[in-house]
């Protein structure tokens, strides 16, 4: 596992699937730099920058033993730039990735708590939602309509409700946590949670992105199937 | 001034796995991802191609008839570093023994273009290289120097799915436009007029394989602009010429022959079209610099038989040097953008990290923009 190699310590880990970006620097030990980037900036033009710089300034790319990422959901160039970032440096380094889940990575962002729904805000009146249970996810990221999730969260109200979709479903009086830290940070949180729990990172060619929904496309008239006739 | 010079021309070497990094000059990886093909390509400083893979997406865009942005996009991450291992492993070198990484930077599709240059920014700044984002159209238009190692000046015709241009190529950096589409590319009128005839995705290809069994004559369909002085072209009105016709065929428009017949007059009236613009644009070269510049067709139409057959006979005449790109790199591809990447390099060019992606990048900055020309259709 190429992270606790000893001439390979440093983990770099970054967000780039919500509105700001952010990256960190670290050991298992601990972070040793993190950063984010203008709220304008756009994930394409300032990520590299951004972890070019960082590695730099505490080491070298070649002490870098551990990529660990979000992979969505999320903006979808956002989700592709950070995803195809990883595994151009997993290719050159080389090493291996850790892909998280951005809810997961918001989450461990968050103080801990027995019982959490993170909510991200993804468009069009939608939302995704994870359940997690001390600090683990009892379920996977599911998208939901503004209402579905509201629904869905008074059904069960949880000690706590963190993410930025939360506001969308206008629950009164239920305690909502800001996030605390960087994503970034949540994101080296989970992985050396997972390095601690012997989970191995993966090759860069398997890391792939998560779409929280089908690319809007229609298929040619022509080569629709036709309907179903009684 | 005097014809080009020829520089002695090298075979084009698509597999080349015994070559030695000590013996090679400056190697270059070209990432290419503006489209609906990911592409890489490795290329040195001598013009061998040592390696040339490209990933088509065909299969995902084929039940839209056309490309999907966002498919392409998708289909781009999952492939990409893949393929550059692939070429890598072809070419027998390693991601080391590259001078520097270059990577289309526009004009295209933005989901795919992010790909490619995060991907090349994340390869430049590990290996400590330089990063060189390169125009598309560029990379098209210095192919001709890679496949024969033709000198500056000469005229470009460039003609793809989202550009048609007529261009004075000066050097590796310096583009003069004569003329342009003032509406769609005459690849998009392919595809288009494909998609009329119901011949689905890819349509240029497909429309030149059915247009090999028709009548080219049968139909007068018009050749726009072609009383306009200048150098610009037109296809818009062709296309809605075709849909009228097959307006006013009514039940025949569907037979095979009649298909057959449209598609061959069709892609008559475009070689005619771009022949006859490309006259003006030989007689604008030949007053600057006299006679025997080569001329040069590149971009996806190039690969159509008909087209390049109109464009030699047309060299022929005014007696010039006639060169267009081996059919596989008339499309988009990877070894054009590490060779536009050497020319950039030659030139002590290097970006930075932060470098743009740009959806519209025109060759020749100074030319003013025409109304619709290049704005339509997915490789706009």
């Amino acid at each position: 596992m190429p992270s606790t190699e000893p001439d390979r310590p440093l983990i770099v880990a970054f967000d780039c699937t919500g509105d700001t970006l952010s990256a960190c620097l670290g050991t298992r030990e601990g972070v040793l730099v993190a950063a984010t980037a203008a709220e304008d900036a756009n994930a394409a033009e300032a990520l590299m920058p951004l972890l070019d710089r960082m590695v730099r300034a505490h080491g070298k790319w070649s002490d870098v033993g551990l990529v660990a990422l979000t992979i969505g959901p999320g903006g979808f160039t956002g989700v592709r730039v950070g995803v195809a970032t990883a595994r151009a440096l997993s290719l050159a380094l080389p090493c291996s990735l850790m892909p998280i889940g951005t809810l997961e990575a918001i989450a461990a962002c968050l103080p801990p708590a027995p019982d959490l729904w993170v909510v991200k805000d993804v468009r069009r009146g939608e939302v995704v939602l994870q359940h997690f249970r001390a600090g683990r996810p009892s379920g996977g990221p599911e998208l939901s309509s503004v209402d579905a999730a509201r629904f869905r969260v008074l059904a069960n109200p949880p000690s706590q409700l963190g993410g930025d979709g939360v506001a969308l479903l206008d629950l009164g009086g239920i305690k909502i946590e800001a996030e605390g830290v960087p994503v970034a940070e949540g994101v080296w949180r989970v992985a050396c949670r997972q390095l601690a729990e012997d989970r191995h990172p993966v090759a860069g060619t398997a890391v792939r992105p998560f779409y929280q929904r089908a690319p809007d496309a229609k298929i040619a008239q022509r080569l629709r199937p036709p309907p179903d006739v009684d | 001034m005097s014809g080009a010079q020829k520089l002695p021309s090298q075979p084009i070497v698509d597999h080349h796995p015994l070559t030695l990094p000590s013996i090679i000059g400056r190697v270059v990886l070209g990432i290419e991802t503006s489209c609906d093909e990911t592409a890489v390509g490795v290329v040195d400083d001598a013009r061998s191609i040592l390696a040339h893979e490209v990933y088509s997406q065909l299969d995902e865009h084929a039940l839209y008839e056309g490309v999907v942005p966002e498919i392409a996009a998708r289909a781009h991450v999952e492939r990409l570093d893949i393929l550059v291992e692939k070429a890598l492993r072809t070419a027998g070198l390693r991601l080391g023994d590259m001078a520097a990484i270059a990577v289309t930077g526009g004009p295209g599709l933005i989901g795919g273009l992010v790909v490619g240059t995060a991907s090349a920014k994340a390869l430049a700044a590990v290996l400590g290289k330089p990063l060189l984002v390169v125009n598309h159209l560029a990379a098209h238009a210095l192919t001709a120097r890679l496949t024969d190692g033709i000198a500056f000046p000469y005229l470009l015709l460039l003609v793809s799915g989202g550009h048609s241009q007529l261009l004075a190529v000066h050097g590796a950096d310096r583009f003069e436009r004569l003329g342009t589409t003032i509406d769609d590319a005459a690849g998009e009128a392919f595809d288009k007029v494909a998609k009329m005839l119901g011949l689905g995705y890819p349509g240029g290809p497909r429309l030149e394989a059915l247009a090999r069994f028709g009548d080219p004559t049968r139909f007068d369909l018009p050749r726009p602009l072609s009383r306009h002085a200048g150098c610009d072209l037109s296809f818009s009105g062709l296309k809605t010429a075709v849909r009228t016709t097959i307006l006013s065929l009514g039940e025949e428009g569907a037979h095979e022959a009649t298909r057959a017949d449209l598609a061959a007059s069709f892609q008559t009236a475009v070689a005619d079209s771009l022949s006859a613009r490309t006259r003006r644009a030989i007689a604008l070269m030949e007053a600057r610099y006299g006679g025997g510049l080569p001329l040069v067709v590149a971009g996806g139409v190039a690969a159509n038989g008909v087209v390049r057959q109109a464009l030699a006979g047309l060299a022929a005449e005014h007696a010039m040097p006639f060169i267009a790109p081996p059919i596989t790199l008339c499309g988009d591809n990877g070894a054009m953008v590490a060779w536009a990447g050497i020319e950039r390099l030659e030139l002590g060019a290097g970006d930075p990290l932060d470098s743009l992606t740009r959806a519209r990048w025109p060759l020749d900055m100074s030319a003013s923009p025409r109304i619709g020309s290049g704005q339509k259709g997915a490789k706009a």
